[in-house]
Order: structure tokens, then C-alpha cells, then sequence
């Protein structure tokens, strides 16, 4: 397992570079194949800000479904923990942002759950 | 259609790596202009790219004007806080900047430039497509650039450039895929 990592980090380093590329790309595929976190993110989108106990209550899911998932969304930009980096409670990160607004381009359902407001929130520096 | 049935219809789409590759994609599209019409290019790059009946379908494609920041803040000020929230995320960023025919010197989008050429991990994601008119610093020659000589020319190079990303993007999905496949 571990040679075959490393041979495809070997094939694909010239073109992915060196920052984490691959595994991005990897951590994306796992969170936009899994309905779970497809849920969960979706669910987070939809009330703008949930607090984690919130979130196994409408997502319906065990305890461990729900902190997995929230961890992989959390890594990836996903979401974030709102108010504070401590905080139990969630809100879409910009990458969630971004990913929000192409799901609802492609899904009229998504766009009807979410709204046509923007979800892109101003940045700050 | 409720959230459960919706999340699967999502995720199963998502087993496509068409679809997941269009949709790690981020373009994020950039240039100064003085003169409209290199700021229409732009536009209308943007819009053909995100078309979801065209070829390309990269709903995530955005310019500038599309993020908005709380503080007002200088071209390059925001170019550079855009990209650090990119950075942040899962997704693969790819950033088209224009140094148009009607691009000078004392515009900002040489700052921006600068910005890119500071950070490798920016500089490997962005692509810099100049016309043979625009004036543009000395360190803009740091890039591999593209010339070109009209605006039409510019969009054609730059769909060449998201085309070979999509395939580059696939490739290693396809990879992985064959991975799991064999067990490994």
C-alpha cells in the first residue's frame, strides 16, 4: 500500500506539484461520494449556522457519522466553527460557499433548499 | 425531493469522474483593463465556461467582481485574500490572469503579478495570457506566458489551458479509481 502511494505521488508530483494536490483531489472525491457528508454539508448550507447536536438531530445519523463527516467537511474548507476555531457550532467555509452555488447551478431541488441569494459571504482580510 | 433522497442523487452523480472534476475545478479569472472590451472577453470567458449546456460546465468559475470584500481594499489586497481562501479548501485552483492590449504599467494588475510571483504555490496555479500590446512589468517574463494578438485568441488559449487541467484532474481520478478497483 505504502509502495503504491508513493509511486503515485511519484507519477503524479510533475503535474500535482508538491502542496497537497493529491490530496485534495482524494478528500473531495471521498466527501462528494458520500451521501453522509453530502447530507450533512447540505443541511449546514440550508440553516446557515448548527451546532453539532443539531446536526445528528436532523441528519438522523450516529454520533460518528456525523464527527466524521464534519471532520473530513472541516478539513476541506467546507464548513468552519463559528463563532470561534472552540465552537460546536458550524457554518460553510468559503470553499462550502463556492461548492453551495455550483450545486444549486446544477440542481434546481438544491437551489429550491437553499435559495437564489448568494451564499458567498463578503471576505475579510 | 427531500434531503435524503437529494444527498444520494448528489453523491451518485458524484461517482462520475466527469463530475467531480468539473466541479474541483475553480477558475478564478483576472486582468486589468482600461479599455471595455478587454474586460468583456473576461465576461464573457467566464460565462461560456460555466455554461452548463457548453463544453466545459465548470460551474466554479468566477472573476473578481463576483467576491466582494467587508473592508474596501486594493485590487491586489483582494486578489491576494481571495487566493488564501482558495488555498484553504479542497478544490483545484486554477487562476487566468489578462494582461490585455489596454493593460499599462501603472495599473495594479502588475501588483497582482508581483503577488504571484512571490508564491510558488500560486505561481504553479496561475497561467498568464498577454497580448503582444499590453505593457506589463519585467517580472511578468518570470511566467510562462501566452501570447496573443486579439481577444478571440485569448479565450481560445484559455479554454486550451482548462481542457488540459480537466484531463489532468481526471487522469489522477481515474488512477484512484483503478485503485480501489484492484484493492489496493
Amino acid at each position: 500500500m505504502k509502495t503504491q502511494k508513493n509511486f503515485s505521488n511519484h507519477v503524479y508530483n510533475s503535474s500535482m506539484e508538491n502542496d497537497n494536490m493529491f490530496l485534495k483531489i482524494e478528500n473531495f472525491s471521498n466527501i462528494t461520494t458520500n451521501p453522509n457528508t453530502v447530507k450533512i454539508f447540505l443541511i449546514i448550507a440550508k440553516n446557515k449556522v448548527m451546532h453539532f447536536d443539531q446536526i445528528i438531530d436532523e441528519a438522523n445519523l450516529s454520533y460518528k457519522d456525523v464527527i466524521d463527516s464534519t471532520d473530513k467537511l472541516e478539513k476541506g474548507n467546507f464548513i468552519i466553527r463559528n463563532p470561534s476555531p472552540t465552537s460546536q457550532k458550524f457554518k460553510l467555509g468559503f470553499n462550502g460557499q463556492l461548492f453551495a452555488e455550483q450545486l444549486k447551478m446544477n440542481y434546481p431541488e438544491i437551489q429550491n433548499l437553499l435559495g437564489k441569494e448568494s451564499l458567498i459571504e463578503p471576505l475579510k482580510s | 425531493m427531500d434531503i435524503n433522497e437529494l444527498s444520494g442523487r448528489v453523491s451518485s452523480d458524484f461517482s462520475s469522474i466527469d463530475v467531480q472534476a468539473r466541479n474541483l475545478l475553480k477558475i478564478f479569472i483576472c486582468g486589468r483593463h482600461k479599455d471595455l472590451v478587454d474586460k468583456q472577453c473576461i465576461e464573457e470567458l467566464c460565462i461560456e465556461l460555466k455554461d452548463l449546456n457548453g463544453e466545459f460546465k465548470v460551474s466554479g468559475t468566477f472573476i473578481m467582481e463576483h467576491i466582494k470584500t467587508v473592508e474596501k481594499m486594493e485590487h491586489h489586497q483582494k486578489f491576494e485574500l481571495i487566493w488564501k481562501q482558495i488555498q484553504m479548501g479542497d478544490n483545484f485552483p486554477l487562476c487566468i490572469m489578462y494582461g490585455g492590449k489596454s493593460a499599462t504599467i501603472s495599473q495594479g494588475f502588475n501588483a497582482e503579478l508581483q503577488t504571484v510571483c512571490k508564491d510558488q504555490s500560486k505561481k504553479q496555479h496561475t497561467v498568464l495570457i498577454r497580448h503582444n500590446e499590453a505593457q506589463l512589468v519585467p517580472y511578468a517574463n518570470e511566467f510562462i506566458s501566452f501570447s496573443v494578438n486579439s481577444n478571440d485568441e485569448f479565450k481560445k488559449v484559455a479554454k486550451n489551458i482548462v481542457r488540459s487541467k480537466l484531463a489532468e484532474i481526471k487522469s489522477f481520478l481515474t488512477y484512484k479509481s483503478l485503485q480501489l478497483q484492484s484493492g489496493n
